[in-house]
């Protein structure tokens, strides 16, 4: 070679148009080139996972074994009640609530709302410290100024003082009330929630002439008639009430109840009964009036006041189209007199109440299927003391207003102007968890302690208390009620010595340590149960309040208000959770709509989500219409809760507030004056849009035969399922030549009432993410479970069935054959595996699903969840990324424990009933049951062998697991058309 | 023109014998040689990344990668060859919960006070130690073993099975400092699922370091053990360690 090579062929001149770069020296290229390789040389030695810390206890704390879960009993007070639960704990961190076994309103059983209060705790918008203002404060700072104003109160025997408390139950908060009206005597005191006992507690005020609370006992209940309740879903003792109410709905297991509903839009009660008939909410006392005449016809001595005034009041009805199903039920109530029960909804007038409980106690039912107890506290409570008080605050007769974990700016009726009332006060004090409408309109906000965090007690509907234990230390240092009390009239100490103190006082020194370990080991206090009261009918004086009824003039168009199944009275607005929950009827997520009958969507030209703007009392809001089967023609069904102003990111513009449109003389109907289409209309979020099986045997439902002896087990007069697999051949194999343990699950129709329990546990166990409300729009729902709802019959009178739908672990599923990675596989005890580390994200899996049970993570759903929230997660199973398909487990991770405990115990096998899913746990009907299918004694093979149980699909020889038992209703023979 | 710029005789040689040819002309023009050039650049690149690719996968998939040998410094000098070794303490002095749970927790430092406020109080080793325990701070220490987030893995189970703490953690009582022998990947879990005869002992003596397989009681595949009479029948199906 003559020539040396140019070492760099740029360098020798051959840099093009685009390049400035001097011959000879270092390009950014190369600097760049270089260190590219630098930092790939020095990732080498290091390609490794990155470093963990495992950080151990400096004092390790008693019982605490890290990986081993410890449960703690404690109580939830919700709907005028308190519920014992047992909450799981994870090295400190609770993650699950499930029920108290050993509590009556629970019986092991949780509802939605309980299920979701686990992630109330964690809430990231929760309120994080007391503030005045804007400003921050201090403790010290509170406590300075609660003594200061507790002082200045006494001078005036708390004269100007107002306190308005949530519907609580707890003795100790009681006692500090008791012990603050010693000091300020005159102070007024009210209890305010949007939903609560008051027109029951009125009305049996006026039949029996004392206050008390009604106890209803379903197990007991052959003939139930619900006037306007709702008591399967969202009022009373939903749980209580579901346990015992499904206890006569199993045909082979004895005689089935019979369940008539009256109401004005569809509910959960109306959507299992076996008469359900449509009527206005207003009607209802003139058809309960009806009723009554009937069964004075046939001699029940109902005295001659009252049979002058029910006969003024329920003749037309009597007479009109209602002849027929009155005279069926009165029959009906005769027959089974002292095993019948007619329950009054919450948001039904005193006057329903009444009439209804007199009746109860001419049937004979007293003591049998309903008691009578004293209540728990009889002050003033409602929508007419909170208006009283407003008066008083806009007159400046109150000047001192102070709020215990109520939000009444927000939920008022729109006829209180209570946030205008708080500006005129010059003090007002608002105790909450989370930073509210309410807050934001008080001088002062005291940030509250969730129940998980505090110490009390609590007394549920029966009498039966509990004392409530913190799981956590306050996360945001909040503090309880009692202490806030407390501490105004002057007295240290902390919720853990008061509560002490009310039990010390109750039990004696000498007894309070067994006492107390006792009852918060068992979360009951034995013998708290009250017993029930004796009572004699006022007849005359239920007359007398008749005789004030003036005739309905007949409403155009009438607005109900009903809890909304997402955030009850708006206390869950800020749960993500709830929000995704679909509406048991409607199937609607995030937010609500005005639910309207079809008649009112014929004339007026609506579809689903076109937004209409209601007008009512005066005033008017803007919302979307879902058009539902089986509403009463002339009404429109509104709900509570939603659209909030304040109160969390999650919350924020979701829904719409329906409070403006309500009275306080009548909080739960309005007279609607004008129903206008607006033009524009929404896309609603819903899981499910579809009603009909399309002729598919999916949920099926049996009626019993007419003749069939009332006393004898029925299921003989049932039609059989028809086995679609006869005669079909088929190369798959059949589950029963499997040889080895098969985990299966059976879900009776029967029972289940679509209350959405068990959609929440799962998503509590299984760390099911949420997609939000575009996520649903997308049909990306996370929901392992799911609740497909059906209506048959006529859309003006239809029969709605609930069925939950779960992976059906098929023996020969689908979905294995055509993953391409292996990431779904056949465990050899039934199981159809999914394993979240092989899956690619294929989707052929869900594709090829007939169920359609299998979910994908199109997106990273826990990156983006806040710290706190994230908490909650269990650390048993594992939290999925993005791009893999997941789905119902049979709750794989509990099955392994119980597997792991009997190869550690030895033991033969796994007991029967040992493994409980979490859905099968929450269930407050027992509706489904879980074991081991080729074990012949167990629960769940007991119960599939049942005449009713069938296969989602058997044609397609799937051999799934999952059996279902049809659902079974019970229908008068007088009302057969 | 760009071979001429370049100075080099020899390709411009190879130029003029090639600008007989039809490509030759092309080539005067600069557009053969150098694509020549590319494509030997291009595919020699391809090879070396293909190479690095097989290289990093294959590096990946050893032994070595997945932490064989994982040795790393520890805030405290902690001995597992003088406690565990030469003292002679047992594994569950110390990790307490390994036949309760499926962590074998790590001690406390009230378990480490319990001795060392009697023992060697005023060691400059220990300095650390006494002043998590005055300061209610807990010690920070570095995982050694670690399993993905996905997998499931039970101590407590495989201890009454009767697998000793040696057979995944190796001669513990041997290091001074701890690290880790075994690879824990999946193939090597489900070796032994798929044949736990050979790493199975008496349950009464799964904390003995120096045990050894020729001494196994168990011999056949599907063992069952006297007494006792359980099947030892690890799970190889997917939900058994993944949920």
């Amino acid at each position: 070679m003559k020539h040396k090579l140019p070492l760099h062929p740029r360098a020798n001149g051959d840099t093009g148009p685009m390049s400035d770069q001097t011959p000879g020296t270092v390009s950014r290229r190369d600097v760049l080139a270089a260190l590219a390789t630098m930092t790939a040389f020095a990732a080498l030695p290091s390609c490794r996972r990155p470093e963990q810390k495992v950080v151990p206890y400096v004092r390790q704390p008693e019982d605490v074994v890290p990986g081993n879960p410890l449960h703690f009993a404690t109580a939830l007070s919700i709907m005028g009640t308190a519920i014992g639960v047992i909450v799981e704990s994870h090295e400190g961190r609770p993650t699950k609530i499930e029920g108290n076994p050993l509590h009556p309103e629970s019986q092991g059983a949780t509802s939605s709302f309980l299920q979701a209060s686990i992630l109330d705790l964690y809430d990231p918008d929760r309120s994080r410290g007391p503030k005045k203002g804007n400003q921050t404060q201090t403790w010290d700072n509170v406590e300075l100024m609660l003594s200061d104003l507790g002082q200045t109160l006494e001078k005036t025997r708390g004269q100007s003082l107002a306190i308005i408390t949530d519907c609580h139950r707890s003795p100790t908060f009681l006692a500090a009330i008791h012990e603050l009206r010693r000091n300020m005597p005159e102070a007024r005191i009210l209890r305010y929630e949007p939903f609560d006992d008051s027109a029951s507690r009125t009305g049996l005020r006026l039949a029996f002439g004392r206050p008390l609370e009604a106890v209803y006992r379903l197990s007991e209940a052959e003939v139930i008639l619900a006037l306007g309740s709702d008591f399967l879903g969202l009022e009373g003792s939903p749980i209580r009430a579901a346990r015992e109410w499904a206890q006569r709905r199993a045909p082979e297991r004895g005689p089935m109840s019979r369940l008539y509903v009256c109401e004005s839009s569809m509910t959960v009660t109306g959507s299992n009964a076996d008469h359900r008939f449509r009527c206005g909410s207003g009607e209802i006392l003139e058809v309960l009036c009806a009723l009554a005449i009937e069964l004075q016809a046939r001699e029940l001595e109902l005295g001659d006041a009252l049979t002058r005034e029910v006969a003024r009041i329920g003749e037309s009805t009597r007479s009109g189209p209602w002849s027929k199903r009155v005279t069926a039920i009165a029959n009906d109530l005769l027959s089974r007199r002292g095993r019948s029960l007619i329950i009054p909804g919450c948001r039904q007038p005193e006057i329903v109440h009444a009439l209804a409980h007199a009746l109860n106690r001419a049937l004979g039912n007293v003591g049998i299927t309903v008691n009578y107890v004293k209540p728990f506290d009889d002050g003033d409570a409602g929508a007419p003391a909170l208006n009283d008080l407003v008066r008083s605050m806009m007159t400046g007769a109150t000047d001192t207003v102070l709020m215990f974990g109520v939000n009444p700016v927000y939920d008022a009726p729109g006829d209180i102007a209570f946030a205008d009332a708080l500006r005129r006060v010059s003090l007002s004090i608002h105790v909450g968890t989370h930073p509210d409408e309410t807050a934001a309109a008080s001088t002062w906000h005291i940030n509250r302690a969730h129940p998980l965090e505090s110490w009390g007690d609590a007394i549920s509907a029966d009498g039966t208390t509990s004392l409530v234990q913190p799981l956590i230390a306050p996360l945001w240092e909040g503090r309880t009620d009692v202490e806030i009390l407390r501490a105004l009239v002057g007295q240290q100490g902390n919720d853990f010595n008061w509560v002490q103190d009310t039990w010390t006082k109750r039990w004696g020194k000498a007894n309070f340590e067994r006492n107390w370990r006792r009852a918060l080991h068992d979360g009951i206090i034995e013998g708290t149960s009250q017993s029930p009261e004796e009572v004699v009918p006022g007849f005359d004086n239920v007359a007398k309040g008749l005789s004030t009824v003036v005739f309905r003039t007949a409403a155009l168009v009438e607005a109900v208000f009903a809890p909304d199944a997402h955030c009850y009275d708006g206390r869950f607005a800020n749960n993500p959770w709830m929000q995704e929950l679909p509406d048991s009827i409607t199937k609607l997520t995030w937010g609500n709509a005005a639910w309207i009958s079809k008649a009112i969507a014929k004339s007026k030209d609506l579809r689903d989500g076109d937004i209409v703007s209601i007008t009512a009392v005066g005033r008017q809001i803007q919302l979307p219409v879902v058009v539902v089967p089986g509403q009463a023609d002339n009404t429109v069904r509104l709900t509570i809760g939603q659209g909030r102003m304040q109160g969390g990111a999650t919350t924020r513009g979701v829904g719409v507030n329906t409070n403006p449109l309500r009275l306080t003389m009548s909080p739960y109907q309005s007279e609607v004056t004008a129903l206008e289409k607006v033009g524009t209309s929404v896309r609603l979020a819903r899981t499910q849009e579809h009603f009909n099986m399309e002729g598919r045997p999916l949920a099926l439902e049996e009626v019993i035969q007419p003749g069939a002896p009332r006393g004898g087990t029925q299921s003989g007069n049932l039609n059989p399922v028809p086995s679609r697999q006869d005669g079909s051949v088929s190369l798959l194999p059949k589950t029963k030549d499997k040889p080895g343990r098969t985990w299966g699950m059976s879900i009776d129709l029967s029972k289940c009432t679509g209350c959405n329990a068990c959609m929440v546990a799962c998503q509590a166990e299984n760390n099911v993410a949420v997609v939000g409300i575009d996520g649903i729009r997308r049909k990306r729902e996370m929901h392992w479970l799911r609740i497909d709802r059906y209506f048959t019959g006529p859309s003006e009178e239809p029969t709605t069935v609930a069925q939950p739908i779960v992976c059906q672990q098929c023996e020969n599923a689908p979905c294995e054959s055509v993953c391409p990675v292996g990431a779904t596989a056949h465990s050899p005890d039934g199981l159809n595996d999914m394993v979240y580390n092989r899956c690619v994200g294929s989707r052929y899996c869900a594709n090829n699903c007939p169920f359609k049970v299998r979910r994908f993570n199109y997106f990273e759903y826990w990156g983006t969840v806040s710290a706190p929230r994230q908490m909650q997660l269990n650390p048993d199973v594992t939290v999925r990324s993005r791009g893999v398909m997941e789905k119902c487990t049979f709750c794989v991770q509990r099955i392994n424990s119980a597997k792991i405990d009997q190869k550690k115990r030895n033991s033969a096998r796994i007991a029967d009933g040992t493994i409980v899913t979490a859905c099968e746990q929450a269930c407050p009907t027992g509706a489904i049951t879980f074991g081991d299918l080729s074990d012949p004694t167990s629960h769940v093979a007991q119960v599939v062998s049942a005449h009713r149980s069938y296969r989602l699909l058997d044609e397609l020889s799937l051999e799934p697991h999952v059996y279902y038992l049809s659902k079974i209703r019970n229908p008068n023979p007088e009302l057969a058309t | 023109m760009a071979q001429e710029q370049s100075g080099h005789s020899d390709s411009r040689e190879l130029g003029r014998q090639r600008s007989q040819s039809r490509f030759g002309r092309i080539a005067r023009h600069g557009l053969a040689s150098r694509p020549r050039i590319r494509l030997l650049v291009g595919l020699s690149g391809l090879l070396l990344f293909t190479l690095l690719c097989g290289g990093a996968l294959a590096y990946y998939g050893t032994d070595t990668n997945l932490a064989v040998g994982y040795s790393p410094i520890q805030p405290i000098e902690f001995s597992h060859k003088l406690h565990a070794g030469d003292l002679g303490l047992d594994c569950r002095f110390c990790h307490f919960t390994v036949e309760r749970s499926a962590f074998a927790a790590l001690p406390s430092s009230e378990v480490c006070m319990k001795c060392h406020s009697k023992v060697r109080t005023d060691s400059v080793k220990l300095l650390a130690v006494r002043a998590t325990f005055a300061e209610n701070r807990p010690i920070q220490w570095v995982r050694v073993h670690n399993l993905p987030d996905f997998v499931y893995f039970d101590h407590s189970v495989h201890l009454s099975a009767g697998v000793g703490c040696s057979t995944c953690h190796g001669r513990i009582d041997q290091m001074q400092r701890v690290e880790q022998v075994q690879s824990l990947s999946m193939g090597w879990c489900i070796d032994c699922h798929r044949n736990p005869a050979p790493s199975l002992r008496s349950p009464s003596e799964v904390t003995q370091m120096n045990w050894h397989p020729a001494t196994a009681l168990f011999p056949a595949a599907r063992v069952s053990r006297s007494g006792t009479g359980r099947t030892i029948d690890p799970p190889t199906h997917c939900s058994g360690c993944h949920r």
